[in-house]
C-alpha cells in the first residue's frame, strides 16, 4: 500500500459544480469506482465525479478518512458510521445513499440505506410521496381500497413534521 | 429530490419492517407492485434473516394445559417492542380451531375444529391473509402429542414446505407448487410410543423438533432434525440436562443456535447453524436464563399469570406475499 511506503498517494476528485478535493488513495480506494480508476492507470491526474456534487462529495471524503483511520474493529466502524449518519437530514441522507451507490462503496451504502428506512418506518404516506418527489397515481377509490387491505399498519404513524 | 434509481429504492425497502412496507404500497401504483413483486419479496426476507433488529413481532402465548395448547394472542406490548399484529379478525372470521400448529418467519399453521382436522390453513401473520389446503393422507395421525407440524423454507426451491410427521409416516406439502409429496416412512426410531412434544422450530431449511421417550421414570428425548433441502432426518445429541418433572419445555431458533427451553431459566443450546455441523462439533451447553429475543410477557389480565404460561414473542419475519 502507498500509504505504508512514507509518501502516501494522494488522488484528486472533481464534483460535478467543479470542486477539487484532495483524499489519500488508501481511503479513496474504499470506493470501488474510484479504485478500478486507479488500477486502470486512469488517475493520473484529476478523477472526475460527475454524479456527485461538491457538498455530498465533502462529506463522502470526511467518512473515507474517518473511517479507513478506525482499524480492523468491526464494533468501532459501527459506531462510527452511527455517529457520521445521525445528524443528517433527509435530503443529504438521499444525496449520500446517491453518492455511495455511484461511488460503489458497500459499507456506507449500507449504512446509509439502513438509516434512511430508520427515518422513514414510522412516517406517513403522503410524507414518503413529498420526500421521494412521488406522484400519487391512484384514484381516491382505488387508494381507499389498498388502504382498507393494511388498515392495522397505519395505527401508530408519526404526525409529519416534515423534518 | 432526484428520483432514486429503482435498485436503490429496492435496497432502501428492503430494510424496512412489514408494517411499513405495507402502509408504503399506498404510495403510488409501482411502488405497490415493487414490494408485492416476487423478486422483492425474496430479497426483503432475505435482508431480514440478516438484520437482528427492524423485525416484526408476534407474540405466541404457551400454555400448559391438559394438552399442549397454544395460542397467538396479542397481549400488552413491553415499551420497546413497537409492532404488533393483528389475528383477532381471522379467528372471528374462520373459525378456526385455536392452536397454532407450528410457525415460521411470520407464518402459521392452523386448522379447522376436530371434525375438519385435514383441513389446514396457513396464515401470512403480517398481511391476515391466508391459504387453505387438505391432506389427503387419513393414516398419519393428528393428534397435537402424536403427531410434529412444520413449516419451513427451502432456499433450494425457494418455497415453503409443510411437513406432517407422526411415529410411522410423514409427508411434504409444497407450499407453492401445492402438491403432496408421498407418503413416507419414518425411521424406525421414532417408533416405541414415544411422545412427540411442543412445537418444531425451523431454522434456514432446517427444522427441529422433541421426541420423548418415558424411562425409568424421567423423561428421556431425543431432538431430531430434518433437512428439508434433502428431506431426510438427523438425530441430534441428547441434552444433558433430564428434566424429571413434567414435559413442559419449548425450543426457539436464534442467531445459529437451537435452544431448548425447560423452564423459564433453565435451557440448553447447541450450535446448528447450516445444518451440516460435524458430529463432534454437536454439543450441548448450558445456557441461564431465556433465548435471546424471546422474553415473558406479563399478561395483561393479572389473574391469568402463571408458572407455566409463558409468552414468548419472537422477531421474526414475514412473507408479504398475499397468499402465503
Amino acid at each position: 500500500m502507498a500509504a505504508e511506503t512514507g509518501t502516501p498517494t494522494t488522488l484528486t476528485l472533481k464534483s460535478n459544480d467543479d470542486e477539487l478535493f484532495s483524499v489519500a488513495e488508501s481511503a479513496a480506494i474504499l470506493s470501488v469506482t474510484i479504485r478500478n480508476m486507479v488500477e486502470d492507470g486512469c488517475a493520473g491526474g484529476v478523477i472526475p465525479l460527475d454524479n456527485v456534487d461538491g457538498k455530498t462529495l465533502a462529506s463522502v471524503i470526511t467518512y473515507m478518512n474517518g473511517i479507513s483511520a478506525i482499524p480492523a474493529d468491526e464494533e468501532k466502524k459501527k459506531s462510527y458510521r452511527d455517529k457520521f449518519l445521525s445528524d443528517k437530514d433527509f435530503e443529504t441522507l438521499a444525496d449520500m445513499v446517491l453518492a455511495a451507490n455511484y461511488l460503489n462503496m458497500s459499507c456506507l451504502m449500507d449504512a446509509v440505506s439502513a438509516k434512511i428506512a430508520q427515518v422513514m418506518e414510522k412516517k406517513s404516506v403522503g410524507w414518503v410521496r413529498r420526500k421521494f418527489g412521488i406522484e400519487n397515481d391512484y384514484t381516491p377509490e382505488e387508494e381507499a381500497a389498498v388502504k382498507e387491505e393494511h388498515k392495522w399498519t397505519f395505527e401508530g404513524v408519526e404526525t409529519d413534521d416534515d423534518n | 429530490m432526484e428520483k432514486l434509481p429503482y435498485d436503490v429504492l429496492e435496497i432502501i425497502l428492503s430494510r424496512l419492517p412489514s408494517k411499513s412496507l405495507l402502509r408504503f404500497k399506498s404510495v403510488c401504483k409501482s411502488w405497490n407492485a415493487t414490494i408485492s413483486g416476487e423478486r422483492f419479496v425474496g430479497i426483503h426476507l432475505q435482508q431480514s434473516r440478516q438484520s437482528s433488529g427492524n423485525q416484526d413481532i408476534f407474540f405466541w402465548r404457551e400454555k400448559r394445559g391438559f394438552k399442549y395448547e397454544s395460542q397467538v394472542r396479542v397481549t400488552e406490548i413491553p415499551q420497546h417492542i413497537q409492532t404488533k399484529m393483528r389475528l383477532e379478525q381471522l379467528e372471528h372470521e374462520q373459525k378456526l380451531d385455536p392452536s397454532v400448529l407450528c410457525y415460521c418467519d411470520g407464518l402459521a399453521l392452523r386448522r379447522y375444529g376436530k371434525l375438519l382436522h385435514n383441513q389446514y390453513v396457513l396464515c401470512n401473520l403480517s398481511t391476515g391473509t391466508h391459504v387453505e389446503f387438505y391432506c389427503p393422507y387419513d393414516e398419519i395421525l393428528y393428534n397435537s402429542h402424536q403427531t410434529v407440524y412444520a413449516i419451513c423454507y427451502d432456499p433450494s426451491i425457494n418455497d415453503y414446505k409443510v411437513i406432517i410427521i407422526d411415529y410411522k409416516r410423514y409427508a411434504v406439502y409444497y407450499c407453492r407448487a401445492m402438491r403432496w409429496s408421498e407418503m413416507r416412512e419414518t425411521p424406525d426410531e421414532f417408533l416405541g410410543g414415544g411422545l412427540l412434544i411442543g412445537k418444531s422450530v425451523s431454522l434456514n431449511g432446517y427444522l427441529f423438533f422433541i421426541l420423548k421417550n418415558e424411562e425409568d421414570d424421567c423423561f428421556g428425548i431425543k431432538i431430531f432434525g430434518f433437512d428439508s433441502v434433502n428431506e431426510k432426518f438427523k438425530r441430534f445429541p441428547e441434552p444433558t440436562y433430564v428434566k424429571r418433572r413434567g414435559v413442559f419445555m419449548y425450543m426457539t431458533c436464534v442467531g445459529g443456535y437451537l435452544y431448548l427451553c425447560f423452564d423459564n431459566s433453565r435451557c440448553q443450546m447447541i450450535k446448528v447453524e447450516g445444518g451440516g455441523e460435524k458430529e463432534e462439533e454437536l454439543v450441548w451447553f448450558d445456557f441461564n436464563g431465556r433465548p435471546p429475543n424471546s422474553e415473558r410477557v406479563e399478561c395483561d389480565m393479572a389473574s391469568t399469570v402463571q408458572e407455566d404460561v409463558n409468552i414468548l414473542s419472537f422477531r421474526r419475519i414475514y412473507r408479504i406475499k398475499t397468499g402465503y
